[in-house]
């Protein structure tokens, strides 16, 4: 995480304390969590990859082709990362702490038993184990998963994600490394709906009556809810694939651009629970809620 | 049956606290049944403005049956999301917001046809069907009063087949074709006073 970055991080979490009821309790460890990330890379700086050829990229995103770029990441990275926030975490909840101890035993197991670098589908399964074998539940191994893939992703990318011509690129997955999109926003000066990455941070622009998902387009099947009284925040669902995302209206945050939507994400977490209770699922296939959150409300 | 080490530990009653963003303060508000949120759901549709002949395209946000918000549509090639000032109020073409916020249909809008009868001062409310069949009428009166066969061009009479007493004055309203018919429509009838109230 660059220094630009992590101060912009800090002044979005002061903006949605005041956006989102609620925040305020929950900054302090996503302020904690940031500040953690950006130590870590002070000590451990990551080089970023060289930047894919300009014209070939062009090329590519042209004929509507992602780069898919999924670099492998160092073992000893991630589990460095992993650890520094599983510190986080007991320093905010003393009561995690033997979770945490026990999560560093997994983690320290998996970096004996991986190559020196492995893939992200590989962290992906790291992730499911310790759901299924530890007291980490699926909302927090989210959290520390993404948060993990995105810094190392981001840094990784940066260069060819300069290069990158997203104004040709009109699919519902990332231009750049094909993933999937759990986020987006109403640009404050057009409304366009602009989906964000949520592991490179690459945005781009998406008809705004389109699913991202299955590409569905028609509006009888397409919709968003909000909540009452309150704007800034749509769940678009599609009732053909039964997916939802989430889009951040700009235009009422009177924000001049730069909004660290992964912030906004993180705050507005309520939405993904009542996604799932209307029996909708994550398009991107981040789960941010846990299985006993979504059975409570239908007993 | 298949135990992971969790659920055996579980089941033995000796596991360490679960860790949930709830245990890291990331509480979801949603998930309190004291304070449920309340969800409302929109469905966002498209259409294209018809105050004039540019077509800017406009989505339409409908809850329940009802428009709630139309604005300029961001992928419209025309517009690119922006509309003028009588686009940006096509919303109260059919409602308006209460002191509460509350759409609520426009009390202005024309659903019945008004005639004012020459020298009277208020109007009256008549059904389509009359006031079609005497707009019919009323043009086929005047065009047949003043309809001018024939004007003398030095000397020779020239085959003309027109009046001047009707202007007929074309809508920006309507579609291109449509304005097109209009105009072989009057021209059919002689009307050679033609023109439009375009907004281009």
């Amino acid at each position: 995480m660059t220094k630009s970055l992590y101060e912009k991080c800090q002044e979005e979490i002061t903006r949605c304390k005041k956006l989102y009821k609620g925040f305020s309790d929950s900054s302090p460890f996503i302020s904690s969590a940031c500040s953690a990330v950006y130590e870590y890379f002070k000590e451990h700086p990551v080089a970023p990859l060289p930047a894919y050829d300009k014209e070939e990229a062009a090329d590519m995103i042209r004929a509507g082709n992602s780069l898919s770029l999924n670099p492998n990441l160092k073992t000893r990275a991630a589990v460095g990362l992993l650890k520094k926030l599983g510190e986080v975490i007991a320093k905010t909840n003393p009561k995690l702490k033997a979770t945490v101890n026990e999560l560093d035993e997994h983690l320290d197991q998996f970096l004996l038993d991986s190559p020196e670098e492995v893939a992200k589908e590989e962290l992906f399964n790291l992730r499911d184990f310790l759901i299924k074998e530890t007291e980490l539940e699926e909302d927090l191994a989210t959290f520390l998963f993404s948060i993990m893939l995105t810094s190392f992703y981001r840094q990784y990318l940066q260069a060819t994600s300069g290069v990158l011509r997203t104004d040709l690129w009109e699919r519902g997955d990332c231009p750049l490394c094909g993933t999937k999109p759990h986020y987006g926003q109403l640009r404050s000066e057009d409304g366009a709906k602009q989906l964000e990455c949520w592991l490179c941070g690459t945005q781009w622009l998406h008809t705004r009556i389109k699913c991202p998902y299955c590409n569905n387009t028609d509006m009888e099947k397409l919709g968003f809810f909000t909540v009452e009284d309150d704007e800034k925040v749509r769940v678009n669902y599609c009732q053909k694939c039964c997916q939802y995302y989430k889009i951040f209206d700009a235009r009422k945050f009177h924000a001049d651009g730069g909004v660290v939507l992964a912030i906004h994400n993180l705050a507005s977490l309520d939405y993904d629970l009542l996604a799932r209770r209307e029996g909708f699922t994550p398009g991107s296939g981040l789960e941010w809620v846990n299985k006993d959150e979504i059975v409570e409300a239908q007993d | 049956m298949d135990l992971s080490r969790r659920s055996f530990l579980k089941l033995a009653g000796a596991t360490a606290a679960a860790a949930t963003l709830t245990g890291v303060g990331l509480r979801k508000a949603s998930a309190s049944p004291s304070e449920p949120l309340r969800i409302k759901f929109t469905k966002e549709v498209h259409t294209t403005c018809t105050y004039c002949g540019v077509g800017c395209g406009i989505i339409c946000n409908v809850r329940d049956g009802v428009i709630v918000n139309a604005e300029g549509d961001p992928d419209h090639p025309i517009n690119e999301g922006t509309l003028c000032s009588k686009g940006a109020s096509i919303f109260n073409m059919s409602y308006i917001f209460d002191e509460k916020g509350k759409p609520r249909l426009n009390p202005n809008r024309l659903t019945k046809v008004l005639y004012r009868a020459p020298g009277a001062s208020d109007y009256e409310a008549v059904e389509w069907d009359w006031a079609l069949e005497e707009i019919a009428k009323r043009i086929k009166d005047t065009r047949d009063r003043t309809l001018v066969e024939t004007v003398d061009v030095g000397g020779q009479q020239v085959t003309v087949n027109r009046t001047n007493a009707i202007n007929w004055l074309g809508s920006a309203w309507c579609t291109g074709e449509e304005n097109y018919l209009f105009h072989k429509m009057v021209r059919a009838m002689g009307v050679i006073n033609v023109d439009h109230c375009a907004r281009l």
